[in-house]
């Protein structure tokens, strides 16, 4: 596994550093944020944007970062981490050299286990990040509600993660899997704009926009979102152990 | 017996890669399929290692194996000496410092990305981490293609050394001269099947050379070659009576992959 985290490691430094940089566009932009919509109040009449429960710190931080800018990325860092794990092998002929020595089981089970635990782990990094900064700077901040957007972000991810892996077992180099998740991706997104198919939109859940509304965690997109997932892991899996090289 | 495959098949929709094949490898044998591109060697040695899956057919594999690939792909991105180091994560029969020498001994810069390797070394890296794997099969698919013929000789050196020591080694190669030397036994393969399974010394030994007039042909006989004032047949010795001389491997080869009666 070794491997695996190593080969992972420009992904997985080079997603946590934007998104950090983001958010640090963000959080320390409280109150400029406020005194810009304030300035601006008379043109933004039709936006419906709520100023005075932005000035509450948690309202802002949440909804600004869970709610926006992370929430938003939260699909596309799981595609990066997904998509090139088997169909790099493929493209640049290594698999072979990991197929002769290890069973498939085991090559499949240390790529899936390295990149879901690096996800996991930089998805947790990022959702605690307000909580870090509101510390450091003395914000008050209520953390309960982080824990409901993490678990979302986490099985948000791990959704569009487990659909990348799938196309990365399909595909036979990169840019597919690649292409393929992205497309599927914006498809979900445009299909979720017709009401009878607005289910098929993930970003609601992502956001966490339940959450914010202190309804907590969508209990039944959970299950439903962990579900599919795990049937696409086990489908990638069954995929790879037949698959001929 | 280290390795045993009977009656194995695979085709490709309407082409048939893998035509029957049936042979087997014993300890510290080195067997070495010959044949020309396309011939089904490399789909063989793949349908072995379950790169591939077979139409039919049983393979028994008793021991442990190691394979060096026809395109000799590792990670380029790496260095020299973190492809050792990630190889020992990888194969549980890998000795790192038994690769560190050969990579010593075949002059590989340990600091050197792999993308900056020319082929030869490249394939050199690639040798010195399945020789440095304690496995009781080597499966080497063209191993000293694009060496030079000094590190060649090393090379084949090294394989009939490890294979006095116990090892067994199936290989596929062009260079005829190469399957001569270090071969124990031969198949020469067209089509997907084994026209010959045999000791080179065995197929010299059956097969003879015959020179005929330009408008005559052995019905019995391979066309090896047509010169300008005849004609030159590879027979199975005692089929004709006429003169013959020895042949040589690689007009055995020639002759039987043509497959060219008249």
């Amino acid at each position: 596994m070794t491997k695996e985290f190593y080969d992972m490691r420009v992904r997985t430094i080079l997603t946590l550093v934007v998104m950090i940089a983001i958010f640090l566009s963000v959080a320390p932009l409280h109150n400029y944020a406020i005194k810009m919509l304030e300035e601006h109040k008379g043109e933004l009449r039709g936006f419906n944007i709520n100023i005075e429960a932005l000035k509450n710190w948690n309202i802002y931080i949440y909804s600004q970062w869970f709610g926006k800018n992370f929430g938003q990325f939260i699909p596309i860092i799981a595609i990066i981490f997904a998509f090139p794990l088997f169909s790099r092998e493929y493209e640049n002929k290594t698999i072979e050299f990991l197929l002769t020595r290890m069973s498939r089981g085991k090559v499949f089970l240390n790529k899936f286990l390295a990149a879901a635990v690096n996800l996991s782990v930089e998805i947790a990094i990022l959702s605690f990040l307000p909580l870090i900064y509101s510390v450091l700077f003395s914000k008050p901040l209520s953390y309960n509600l982080i824990w409901e957007f993490l678990i979302q972000s986490e099985v948000g991810g791990f959704l569009w993660f487990s659909l990348a892996l799938l196309f990365s077992v399909i595909f036979d180099d990169q840019v597919k899997p690649l292409i393929t998740v992205l497309g599927i991706l914006a498809l979900s997104i445009a299909f979720g704009f017709i009401r009878p198919l607005s289910f098929l939109n993930t970003y609601p859940y992502i956001l966490g926009s339940n959450v914010l509304r202190g309804l907590g965690i969508d209990i039944t997109r959970t299950a439903v979102f962990l579900t599919i997932s795990s049937v696409l892991v086990s489908f990638s899996c069954a995929l790879f152990i037949r698959k001929e090289i | 017996m280290i390795l045993e495959v009977k009656s194995l098949y695979k085709s490709y929709g309407e082409k048939v890669a893998v035509d029957g094949v049936s042979f087997e490898i014993g300890r510290g044998e080195i067997f070495t399929i010959v044949g020309r591109n396309g011939a089904g060697k490399t789909t063989t040695i793949k349908c072995i290692l379950g790169l591939r899956k077979k139409d039919s057919g049983e393979i028994l594999m008793k021991g442990s194996r190691t394979y060096l690939p026809e395109d000799k792909k590792l990670y380029r991105n790496y260095t020299v000496e973190k492809m050792l180091y990630v190889a020992e994560g990888i194969s549980r029969y890998f000795h790192r410092e038994r690769a560190r020498e050969l990579a010593k001994k075949f002059k590989l810069p340990e600091n050197e990305k792999i993308a900056n390797l020319s082929h030869g070394m490249l394939t050199l890296l690639y040798l010195s981490i399945v020789f440095a794997e304690d496995v009781d099969l080597y499966i080497l698919d063209e191993p000293t293609w694009g060496l030079d013929p000094v590190v060649r000789s090393e090379v084949l050196d090294m394989i009939r050394d490890m294979a006095a020591g116990g090892k067994s080694f199936l290989i596929t190669t062009h260079i005829l001269q190469e399957a001569e030397k270090i071969s124990d036994r031969v198949a020469i393969m067209k089509d997907g099947k084994f026209l010959e399974i045999d000791s080179v010394d065995s197929l010299k030994e059956k097969y003879v050379a015959v020179r005929v007039g330009l408008n005559e042909y052995l019905e019995e006989g391979y066309l090896y070659k047509v010169a300008s004032n005849e004609k030159i047949y590879i027979v199975e010795r005692g089929k004709v009576s006429l003169e013959y001389q020895p042949a040589s491997f690689e007009m055995i080869f020639q002759a039987l992959v043509r497959g060219e009666r008249k």
